[in-house]
């Protein structure tokens, strides 16, 4: 498209104003605004996106110096202006670009340079606290969809000048910036070159969100397991920077992508690091147990009532031949229909409006309960099951994670109603396998359980106390491994 | 390489579902019982659960005659609701007279061969004919199985009976140094009772048995005392007349000792037992008589002991296991003796417990 229109700026402002038009085409909101600057008058044009602009700045900083300004102007370098970020082009693709990104363009009849000022102001949204990740001792402070903002706020975390930012631009049409955030002399040169690649190669219309960029340089695209962390919250991503891991922040999106990431730190939260170890520690044991609960605790009820009754002890078989008895149909149709029916209750849920969605929670609340029990559709350990499952799934605090392991849930159900007990041990060995092979930005995810790393392992089931904790994990293969000197004993 | 994997990854899911046992479709044999009819039958009964909420019974027992257990049981598959199984046996029940005339082995074969079947159950002895267990009319209790099930556990922690699965049966069947033995069951007056041990002899076959005031005794010299053993003893020498004293022996030091001299085994069996003393009828000065009383019960002790020792040389059955530590300190002779338990019948065991009251209450 740009290559029906010249390349470069002419002298003639009618000349460069008529290219400006027959480019931006049913394009109503952008504004022509000429003017007679400088002593003598002297045309000029200023030409900006309404809808893209802070229009106060443009009244105030451009328009009103330029109406009373009394010098002699000849080039356009002779405009003197109070905006700080302003640039010179002559090139139409450039200035052409700018303007999308909601910046000002002053055309000065007879110069083929156009002046670029800095005044962006769309619409956006104040910074609040995470939706998603809430914390209870940690910041309320979000990321928003401006990218400057979020950088703001991961600065005001770390001002030291090793904290580097690459901006790059992905997308044909979207121009979507998208800006590397990292240490310099801690994160490995390779990783990052090896993200900065990956990034690169994209090469579509735009990135919507930073799930979209996240699926599109992923390194295994057919794991069930989430191979970056995606989170809102600016000391998440800090903590991570500061253990050598690379911030990837999309504009326009929330939420910001870090990488490389292990699978253990998706079990993690920054509350952890705020609460006492021993605290904490429980935590994290309990939402690993909730791991194995979610993907396993169906499975090992068909299991058992399919194969293995033996290893139920009797009273509890009593208790679970009496519930079973009016139930017509097997334990594997009984557990995938319940299944189904809290994983719709959920996406329900989720879609509709706050008034709406309580009613939701209600009606499902008594349809898979008692309800659906009375009329001998299901047992009632079977809806036990199903409650436990669901809680041990929200338990896990990383929502990609936690869509994963309830996927997983589905297969292990059918593997066990073929197998037992072996068939969820071979499901378990699938899964363990799958982990350890898993790679994140080509550093294995599995670590540093696979390889094992003894040094590292203070923070991933356990986590020891702060103090003890003087290196950073080997996992992001940081270059500077020193993370605090030996201060207490 | 990929398309193999892929084909045996397809071939692989289609194996399985055989090998199903829906809880469902079962049958679970809790209570096999085996009994022999008037006219030299073998009866097998055995006891199921029902869920079914319609059915007035919560278990059914079925009664069938075969020439095996398990052909027994096959027979009974006719009258089940669900295939039957006994993955979940809770209790082996044989009668008196029919342990009396039949070695046990052949009839438990089928438990031992057939990994399906558990070995964990519960083997007992029931005083009299099954079919008086079998169709009881217990109103208060839960299902028979369980109900018998708890009745000799309650009764064996509170060491009444003892306790021996089919496995420990098995184990003490096979060895040379020691005989089988089983807790007893009766119907009282419409009710279960647990009480007393059975004694088999080394062709596993019912011999004996031994009352419920001589099990706590039993359990003495099994060394099993935990968590405690009560006893009641009548003694004399404090007062005047015959006193009653309870005791609870927490804690013991064992040592047997065996010796062979003259052509017999000799036990020197010493015991510490402490006790805790739980009721008294009479006022005793403890601060006086305390080594007093605590000589006069071990005597008593060391006379209930001796009864019991003396009981089990009659039958000609070792139990306890003395036969263990001849074996072990004893070897050639051990090795010389044909039949462990007749030797056993002619040693000489001397029981020497000492007492150590440890607490006499809060009284005083």
């Amino acid at each position: 498209m740009m290559n029906s229109i010249q390349q470069t700026l002419t002298h003639s402002l009618d000349m460069n104003e008529q290219t400006l038009r027959d480019y931006f085409t049913k394009t109503p909101d952008l504004v022509y605004c000429h003017l007679l600057i400088g002593e003598p008058k002297k045309r000029a044009l200023l030409v900006y996106l309404n809808t893209l602009v802070d229009k106060n700045s443009i009244n105030n900083n451009i328009i009103d110096p330029l109406l009373f300004e009394t010098k002699q102007i000849n080039t356009i370098v002779d405009i003197q202006l109070p905006i700080g970020a302003k640039s010179y082009s002559t090139k139409w693709e450039h200035v052409i670009q700018r303007i999308f990104q909601g910046e000002t363009a002053l055309l000065l009849d007879g110069d083929d340079h156009v002046l670029l000022l800095d005044t962006q102001g769309w619409p956006q949204r104040a910074i609040a606290e995470p939706q998603i990740e809430s914390s209870l001792k940690g910041s309320h402070q979000g990321f928003i969809e401006t990218c400057e903002k979020n950088i703001a706020l991961i600065r005001r975390y770390l001002p030291h000048q090793q904290l580097k930012i690459e901006e790059t631009t992905v997308g044909r049409r979207g121009h979507t910036s998208v800006a590397l955030l990292y240490l310099e002399d801690v994160t490995h040169p390779e990783v990052l070159q090896e993200l900065k690649d990956r990034i690169e190669q994209i090469d579509v219309d735009t990135v919507v969100n930073t799930g979209e960029l996240m699926q599109h340089i992923e390194d295994n695209p057919f794991s069930p397991f989430p191979q970056f962390l995606l989170t809102e919250r600016p000391d998440a991503a800090v903590s991570n920077l500061l253990q050598g891991r690379i911030v990837i922040i999309v504009d326009r999106s929330p939420s910001v992508m870090i990488g490389p990431m292990t699978f253990i730190t998706f079990f993690q939260t920054v509350d952890d690091y705020s609460t006492r170890w021993m605290i904490a520690s429980f935590l994290r044991l309990l939402r690993l147990l909730a791991f194995f609960m979610a993907i396993f605790l169906p499975s090992a009820y068909i299991a058992t009532l399919s194969f293995h009754y033996e290893i139920i002890p009797l009273n509890l078989l009593l208790t679970v031949g009496e519930s079973r008895e009016r139930v017509p149909i097997p334990p594997l149709l009984e557990a995938v229909l319940m299944e189904l029916a809290i994983e719709m209750l959920r996406e329900a849920g989720l879609r509709l409006p706050a008034p709406i969605g309580q009613t939701v929670g209600i009606v499902g609340g008594v349809v898979i309960g008692q309800a659906a029990v009375e009329a001998g559709i299901v047992s009632n350990i079977m809806v036990v099951i199903v409650s436990l499952t669901a809680i041990a799934s929200f338990i896990i605090p990383n929502p990609d994670m936690s869509e994963s392991i309830r996927l997983l849930r589905f297969p292990m159900m059918i593997i066990a109603s073929l197998f037992g007990l072996v068939g969820m041990a071979i499901g378990l060995m699938l899964i363990i396998g799958h982990l350890i092979s898993l790679e994140s930005l080509g550093t294995p995810e599995g670590s540093p359980f696979a390889p094992a790393r003894l040094r590292d392992w203070k923070d991933t089931i356990l986590r020891f106390p702060l103090w003890m904790m003087r290196t950073r994990p080997l996992s992001a293969r940081p270059t500077q491994l020193t993370r605090q000197k030996k201060f207490r004993k | 390489m990929k398309r193999w994997t892929y084909m045996f990854l397809c071939l692989f899911f289609i194996v399985g579902c055989n090998a199903k046992t829906q809880l469902d479709e079962l049958t679970l044999a809790l209570t096999v019982g085996l009994d022999e009819s008037q006219n030299g039958k073998l009866l097998v009964y055995s006891i199921s659960p029902v869920f079914n909420k319609e059915s007035e019974n919560i278990y059914e027992v079925i009664r069938t005659s075969g020439v095996t257990t398990r052909d027994g049981r096959s027979k009974a598959n006719a009258f089940a609701s669900g295939k039957i199984v006994g993955g979940k046996v809770q209790n082996v029940i044989v009668s008196k007279t029919f342990a009396e005339t039949h070695d046990m082995f052949s009839y438990l074969d089928v438990f031992y061969r057939d990994p399906k079947n558990s070995i964990t159950a519960n083997f007992i002895v029931f005083d009299g004919p099954l079919k008086k267990l079998m169709y009881i009319h217990l109103k208060d209790k839960p299902r028979l199985s369980v109900a018998i099930r708890d009745v000799i556990l309650t009764a064996h922690t509170s060491k009444q009976t003892t306790k021996a699965n089919m496995l420990l049966f098995h184990r003490l069947a096979l060895d040379r140094a020691q005989t089988p033995f089983a807790p007893m069951l009766k119907v009282h007056k419409g009710d279960l009772v647990a009480g007393g041990i059975a004694l088999f002899n080394e062709q596993r076959k019912y011999v004996g048995s031994l009352s419920q005031t001589e099990s706590p005794y039993f359990s003495i010299l099994q060394k099993n005392i935990k968590p405690s053993t009560f006893l009641t003893l009548a003694i004399k020498g404090l007062t005047k007349q015959k006193e009653y004293i309870s005791i609870s022996v927490e804690h013991g030091d064992f040592s047997y000792k065996p010796s062979f001299r003259n052509g017999t085994f000799h036990f020197d069996a010493h015991m510490r037992l402490g006790v805790v003393m739980t009721e008294s009828t009479t006022y005793i000065d403890m601060k006086k008589e305390k080594k007093k009383l605590e000589k006069l019960l071990a005597k008593e002790i060391q006379k209930q002991l001796e009864l019991v020792v003396k009981k089990l040389q009659t039958y000609e059955v070792d139990p306890i296991g003395f036969g263990l530590y001849a074996r072990a300190y004893e070897y050639k002779q051990f090795q010389k003796q044909k039949s462990w338990a007749k030797a056993f019948a002619k040693a000489e065991i001397n029981i020497h417990p000492t007492v150590e009251i440890i607490s006499y209450g809060v009284l005083q």
